[in-house]
């Protein structure tokens, strides 16, 4: 084996090392009801304020909700309308497209990585940021 | 000091065939080594002088080229009058904001495993006109961590300033020989090694926009980076210095009529340029160069590890050309 060769797993293995201890967060299986989780503000949901505005356990069914995006610029407030499926998992997101969130369905493909799927798109309104 | 390490290797060979003892002075041939970096002369022109600035920086310009954040991985060859020589750099990273709720910045950190190496040649001439062969092959690993902020100034435009800290470990072997002439001398060569702690303030603008199902990015990035070399095993490489960096990338991408599990394929193109603020040409060849090329991106959509998000992953192939130098860029994206 090469010098550099050598030299690149002398460099791994503490990277190998570290990234094996790192805890992978648990999917609460949540029996008939659902998980939802926003890594933005969520403001409301079926009209109510939510005791935790970043995560909730919903009931299968209908459900409309409203999440605060930021910038320093603007401020935008986005609705979803979805349907909840029983004992899913689901996730607001900020990727980047023609709205600033999407809700994705979140489903674990396996023991390494979980996939985000059936993308559903709000209608945001934007307000100049009041900072 | 071009005018010693000759004087240096016209004394060693006349020791050698005198006495017939190894050749073994490591600073002679390590200057040797740092005066490939510096316009080697052709052949019957006057040798160019090289002074310590110049050794400083042919050390800090090889460090700046594989530690600089957001530079892919590539082949460069320089090939002129002077010198040949071949480049190549790769890194594996991954780099991406970490959201903090409740806030409307998010924090931003990156971790990347970068390495490279360097194959030179050059013909020069002694101080008595005997033409001399330099080979030089250098070896860089670093592992670079980053940590910063990432400030969404609109939805589409996004500034993170951020720090890096690498540490790199460099190798190099050199050996000295003479060309052509009645008597043959001794291929000469030595081992050096350095390791190098490279602090980079960078400041990265990123516009992203989709129109429809097509996507614009343009990218503007500006590194600040001070470099010190420690554990060396030559006084000569014993060094620090400060690097600037710019990079500016456009990007275009479009959706194909490909899917695979319902996800869907996109082919993208770009154009790059980057450039070593104040690095002197002679330093590597080259102080700056410009990319174009083309990509196929799957939108993958995961999470691995439950921990953070990876949505695209793709292949690039690009053509790197600039003054004095060219080479392909070839990537796996995500």
């Amino acid at each position: 084996m090469s010098k550099l060769g050598r030299s690149f797993l002398l460099w791994m293995l503490p990277v190998l090392s570290l990234l094996a201890c790192v805890e992978q967060p648990a999917h609460q299986e949540a029996g008939e009801r659902a998980q939802l989780r926003s890594w933005m503000k969520i403001i409301s949901i079926d009209g109510v304020a939510p005791e935790d505005p970043y995560l909730l356990m919903l009931e299968p069914g209908q459900h409309r909700m409203e999440v605060l995006y930021q910038t320093y610029r603007q401020d935008y407030l986005c609705l979803f309308q979805f349907e909840v499926a029983g004992g899913s998992s689901y996730e607001v997101v900020d990727h980047s497209n023609l709205q600033p969130l999407v809700l994705y369905r979140w489903v674990r493909a396996n023991v390494v990585w979980a996939e985000r799927l059936d993308p559903v798109f709000p209608d945001c309104e934007a307000t100049a940021a009041d900072r | 000091m071009n005018v010693l390490v000759s004087n240096w290797y016209d004394f060693k060979m006349l020791r050698t065939n005198v006495r017939g003892t190894t050749l073994g002075n490591a600073r002679g041939v390590l200057s040797l080594c740092l005066y490939l970096f510096f316009s080697p002369v052709a052949k019957g022109q006057d040798l160019v002088e090289l002074t310590p600035e110049d050794i400083r920086e042919s050390i800090i310009a090889f460090v700046n080229l594989y530690s600089t954040p957001g530079l892919d991985g590539a082949t460069f060859r320089v090939n002129d009058d002077n010198r040949e020589s071949d480049l190549i750099r790769g890194s594996l990273g991954y780099s991406g904001d970490l959201t903090i709720k409740g806030s409307v910045f998010d924090a931003y950190w990156g971790i990347a495993l970068a390495y490279g190496s360097l194959e030179g040649e050059a013909d020069v001439l002694s101080q008595r006109g005997r033409p001399l062969q330099l080979d030089v092959d250098r070896d860089i690993l670093s592992l670079r961590g980053s940590g910063g902020l990432s400030l969404p100034i609109t939805r589409h435009f996004k500034l993170r300033p951020f720090l890096s800290l690498s540490a790199s470990h460099i190798d190099t072997n050199t050996s000295v020989r003479e060309l052509g002439g009645d008597i043959t001398l001794p291929e000469i060569w030595v081992d050096s090694e350095v390791d190098a702690l490279t602090t980079t303030a960078t400041l990265f603008a990123d516009y992203d926009r989709w129109y429809e199902q097509q996507r614009l990015e343009l990218r503007g990035q500006y590194s600040l980076a001070y470099t010190d070399t420690f554990n060396a095993s030559n006084d000569n490489l014993d060094t620090w210095s400060w690097n600037e960096t710019l990079f500016l990338r456009a990007r275009y991408s479009a959706p194909t009529n490909r899917f695979t599990r319902n996800k869907p394929w996109r082919w993208n193109s770009y154009v790059s340029h980057t450039r070593f603020l104040g690095l002197e040409q002679r330093a590597l060849g080259f102080n700056s160069f410009s990319e174009v090329g083309v990509g196929l991106d799957f939108e993958l959509n995961i999470r691995p590890l439950d921990w953070f998000g990876l949505r695209f992953i793709g292949i690039k192939a690009g053509y790197i050309f600039g003054d004095g130098v060219d080479g392909l860029s070839v990537g796996l994206n995500f």
